[in-house]
């Protein structure tokens, strides 16, 4: 049995639901939008699926925080419901990250993404190249990290989505707030970007030209090809998956002009579906669990 | 040190050199390389951030997160260590702590007992269950064998004994029980080094 958790709208999500249905595959989904109660290794939700979670041998697993769910806010009973899905959220969790299964990915592995400087260093543990990085709520450091590395970029340090995007150090109304959150910097590295995709120890890459400082800005019309890795670099790759713990990652590299490879950082929750690896990518997991 | 005293201007941390992390708090700079930590803090959480604007409380309590891995990670000495996201190591959830005993193959009740004895072991240390409670060298080696599974130097876990011996009933954070005895054994093991 293959457990799959997450929402329904979710691209990626619906992509290995899809996926694992054409190919027969025993099938348990669980849709974070309804009720699931876990009661020791017993599941049940409020759409009818009964799940003893002895019985899995693999699960995808790609949650949204259940309390930030519409289904939950706007519900009148939400404090409740919040409840609810925060304690069968936690059961889930707990499960996966100490199961038997082949679990894609443990919530456990997947945390280091949560604190990009860190995970930076696991990186280049891997052999992979980081830019020179600050995490800084000093005007007069970021500075001093500018006068040295030249043009800088600014990136969220957490698992929050935002955009990377140049620091101006002329914002003086966005330097003043500085000390109120320490910020993540990183040196610019000019080039194009390589979305490389792990699936146990099979890689896929696909090229991304864009003019734009983060092709993910809507306008950005960033230009997509499969290219292949040179064969050192794709081992580092796998290495690097396999150093975090996780069985799937979406690497996001950058290589210069002159040839050089940067990492920026290891996605265990990749959203692979916006590339053009996607049919192969999903191939290649659905293999993996079932396997 | 809070989540609350980490302010002002200072904060510099070059993930190439943890140890030269420094913290801007309200008592001064904290250089990573220069502390022993006793970690209570599982994440920074909006909650903690009142003085920040509503809108933004999220974003810094993920940002402070993120920092503050990254500065234990330079710390001369840490308990229990940052491990699975959570800043100050597992041993605090129940669904965790209850699936980790399960695959560890050390026995555990569904539902935490009422008659349960307390235990906290600190590194090599188990200290004194609390008034009035029993506990034998069975329910030790039980909190022994919980704390490597969990991959932590301090544990507080409560145990009961029932018709197949000894099962993990509960944990609770090692700082909130904490009594004299307790705070003496953490801050012995941090000065031994712990690393």
């Amino acid at each position: 049995m293959i457990l799959l958790w997450g929402h329904p709208a979710d691209r990626p999500f619906a992509r290995m639901v899809r996926t694992l249905r054409e190919r027969g595959a025993p099938l348990a989904v669980l849709d974070q939008r309804r009720h699931v109660a876990v009661v020791g290794t017993r599941v049940r939700t409020g759409d009818g699926v009964r799940l003893d979670l002895a019985d899995v041998t693999a699960a995808y697993l790609r949650p949204y925080d259940a309390a930030r769910m519409a289904a939950v806010t706007r519900s009148a009973a939400r404090t409740a419901l919040t409840r609810r899905a925060a304690r069968a959220e936690s059961a889930l969790t707990a499960w996966a990250d100490h199961a038997p299964a082949r679990v894609v990915n443990r919530p456990s592995a997947s945390a280091s993404n949560g604190a990009k400087a860190y995970q930076g260093r696991l990186i280049e543990a891997a052999g992979l190249a980081v830019p020179p990085s600050l995490v800084t709520g000093d005007a007069d450091a970021l500075a001093a990290f500018t006068a040295r590395h030249g043009t800088v970029v600014v990136k969220p340090g957490s698992g929050v989505r935002a955009r990377v995007a140049l620091v101006d150090p002329g914002d003086r109304d966005r330097l003043a707030r500085l000390a109120a959150c320490p910020t993540y910097f990183q040196r610019y590295v000019p080039g194009d970007d390589v979305r490389v995709h792990v699936v146990g120890d099979r890689v896929f890459a696909v090229r991304v030209e864009s003019e734009a400082v983060d092709y993910r800005t809507p306008g950005a019309d960033p230009r997509q090809r499969r290219v292949d890795l040179p064969a050192d670099l794709a081992a580092r790759c796998v290495a690097l998956t396999r150093g975090l713990g996780l069985h799937v990652a979406g690497i996001d590299l950058r290589v210069t002009p002159d040839g050089e490879w940067f990492c920026f950082e290891a996605n265990p929750a990749p959203a692979f579906t916006y590339y053009a690896d996607a049919d192969d990518v999903a191939a290649a997991v659905a293999d993996l669990l079932t396997r | 040190m809070s989540a609350r005293t980490l302010a002002g201007p200072g904060t510099r941390c070059d993930p190439a050199r943890p140890a030269d992390a420094v913290l801007a708090t309200r008592a001064g700079p904290l250089r990573a390389g220069a502390a022993d930590v006793a970690a209570c803090l599982p994440a920074v959480t909006p909650w903690d951030l009142p003085h920040i604007a509503r809108a933004e409380r999220a974003f810094v309590a993920a940002e402070l997160t993120a920092l503050l891995a990254l500065w234990l990670e330079g710390a001369r000495r840490v308990v229990n260590r940052p491990a699975g996201g959570v800043l100050c190591g597992r041993g605090l959830e129940a669904d965790d702590v209850r699936w980790a005993a399960r695959a560890a193959g050390l026995p555990v009740l569904d539902r935490p007992a009422r008659d349960a004895v307390r235990l906290t072991l600190v590194g090599d240390r188990l200290l004194p269950a609390g008034t009035g409670a029993t506990a034998d060298a069975g329910a030790g080696e039980l909190v022994r064998a919980l704390a490597a599974a969990l991959g932590a130097e301090v544990l507080c876990a409560r145990v009961a004994c029932g018709s197949g011996g000894w099962a993990v009933s509960a944990v609770e954070p090692w700082w909130r029980a904490a009594d004299r005895a307790t705070a003496e054994a953490v801050a012995a093991l941090l000065a031994r080094g712990t690393r």
